[in-house]
């Protein structure tokens, strides 16, 4: 057999639902171990390398979840989505996707409908530490800019920075969940959006709340509304644009050309 | 190339580690940049490094200012018949300038194909395809970072049908061909004489011990007809069989103390390197080794 075959054969066996390519074709049996327990041996170190780096980047889902529930969902999800990047910090990312699926075909999870998001909460909170660092916001430069510019000037938002809105009340369940499984509570549909940051500051990933005017700047500089766009069009009384420097949550600005 | 003739010359960077030294997890990156630990020198899962700023950036950049340090990766798929990772390899090239690590080490396995990649590490059949395949990447590595790396024994689970050589003997000629050196780990050895009836006696004679930069002692859990590599409990005493006799062939290697589940204490790991470290100075103090 070629290494190629070898080789095609062993992933094969680790990461198809049914393999092609005989097991038997591959491996002999030795003294302590059949050729089926030296595939399960395999299979399971793959299963669990992956499901530990799951369970990393999602302690609170995995907590509450449980450990069976969530090792099931994580061998489920390494079929699906598997790995492409050598780096395993960068695994995980569709996995609020994932759960979202999960939730509208299984029964026994209609009553997590907050899984997607509070897995989105989690997946951004693991991704600050692993994001550019914050450039320094250059306020003196931009107080000399020509008022002329400003239709031409578009902000950018630091590396890292995630900014959401939801009913749902996923900061609750996230910080009752995240460092061990919570007792049971309750937690109640908020009456209305609640909005918060993920952003790190001072070198410290952070969660804050913010406010519905934050998170519609948020949304503008996002979606490249220029300067004088924010300024005429922003829908509240007091654009927050200083708070957002001042935190880092802006990092700078160009000129359209 | 001949990778031979071009690092011949070639020291490896300053500040190369001397004693028994643990490899570095997340758990205890706080501890060890917060306090002055009494650690000869760190290895650090190039893996969990690669961020160019942010906060691990930071604590890597904290980490390396206080302490010598080697690499030792898992991702670039050595024996893959996928094309080398360029980026990752480049990533790697800049972290060992940046922050003088000692040396790099890689391991003998392939853990990746057709793009998948399982973040394992699946030993390479001992044929003389995988052997040529494999020392050509060596080469390639070591060309594009300008030094020799070293190349780590792994465990192994599964017997191929192909095969045409003993895993030493592999070893021993790719060794011969790319001219890189070797990270021996004593618990693989101990665990594929287990699993697998592979000779410690036979391994020990064939590969080329002078090529020794550095060696791993793990812990591994018995399961019911198996030894699994887990790194999660104290280095066994069969483990510390081999390496006594190890250190008294392979005297002044730098050795290195692995636990990567249920990890415990940094005191408890410290206790870990301490107990090889008494290893070493008993073998001295009885005269073991010869000059």
């Amino acid at each position: 057999m070629s290494l190629h075959n070898i080789q095609h054969c062993f992933i094969d066996q680790l990461t198809a639902k049914t393999p092609k390519l005989p097991l038997a074709d591959l491996f002999q049996p030795t003294i302590t171990l059949s050729v089926d327990e030296q595939q399960s041996v395999y299979l399971k170190n793959a299963n669990g390398v992956h499901a530990a780096t799951l369970t990393k980047i999602y302690p609170a889902i995995h907590h509450t979840l449980g450990e069976d529930y969530f090792q099931q969902l994580c061998r489920d999800y390494r079929r699906q989505f598997p790995s492409h990047d050598p780096d395993l910090n960068n695994y995980g990312e569709q996995f609020s996707h994932y759960l979202q699926q999960q939730i509208n075909n299984r029964s026994e999870l209609s009553d997590f409908y907050y899984l997607a998001e509070l897995a989105t909460l989690e997946w951004h909170w693991h991704r600050l530490f692993y994001c550019s660092q914050q450039k320094s916001f250059d306020l003196d430069a931009f107080s000399e800019l020509d008022e002329a510019c400003y239709s031409l000037l578009q902000f950018t938002l630091s590396h890292g920075l995630f900014v959401s809105k939801t009913k749902l009340p996923v900061i609750e369940i996230w910080q009752a969940n995240r460092f061990s499984p919570a007792e049971t509570q309750t937690f109640s549909l908020l009456d209305k959006n609640s909005y918060f940051a993920i952003s790190s500051i001072e070198q410290q990933p952070q969660l804050v709340l913010i406010t519905a005017a934050d998170y519609d700047l948020y949304q503008m500089i996002k979606q490249k509304k220029d300067f004088l766009n924010i300024t005429h069009d922003f829908p509240h009384p007091t654009c927050p644009l200083p708070d957002f420097i001042s935190r880092q949550w802006i990092d700078g600005y160009y000129l359209l050309e | 190339m001949s990778s031979q003739a071009s690092f011949k010359t070639l020291a490896i960077n300053t500040g190369t580690p001397a004693g028994v030294g643990i490899g570095l997890r997340s758990l205890h990156i706080e501890q060890i940049i917060n306090h002055s630990v009494d650690i000869p020198w760190l290895e650090l899962l190039i893996d969990n490094h690669l961020a160019e700023t942010g906060l691990i950036a930071e604590q890597t950049r904290k980490i390396c200012q206080r302490y010598p340090v080697t690499f030792h990766g898992v991702g670039l798929s050595l024996g893959s018949l996928d094309p080398i990772n360029k980026d990752y390899l480049h990533r790697i090239k800049q972290l060992i300038k940046l922050h003088q690590s000692a040396w790099y080490s890689e391991h003998l396995c392939f853990t990746s194909f057709n793009g998948v990649q399982t973040h394992d590490l699946l030993p390479l059949p001992y044929t003389e395809e995988a052997l040529n395949h494999l020392a050509s990447r060596i080469d390639y590595v070591q060309d594009f970072l300008g030094q020799r790396i070293a190349i780590e024994n792994v465990s192994a689970y599964c017997q191929y049908t192909e095969t045409e050589m003993t895993e030493a003997e592999f070893i021993n000629e790719l060794c011969t061909r790319s001219d890189c050196h070797l990270l021996l780990d004593l618990n693989n050895l101990y665990i594929n004489h287990f699993n697998l009836q592979t000779s410690i006696t036979e391994f020990l004679q064939t590969i080329p011990l002078d090529r020794v930069i550095e060696i791993h002692l793990a812990g591994h859990e018995d399961k019911d007809n198996y030894k699994l590599d887990t790194h999660s409990r104290p280095v066994t005493s069969s483990v510390w069989q081999i390496f006594q006799q190890v250190i008294q062939q392979i005297p002044d290697v730098a050795v290195l103390i692995e636990w990567d589940n249920d990890i415990p204490t940094l005191d408890r790991l410290l206790q870990e390197a301490q107990k090889a470290e008494t290893m070493i100075s008993k073998k001295y103090e009885s005269g073991y080794v010869s000059a």
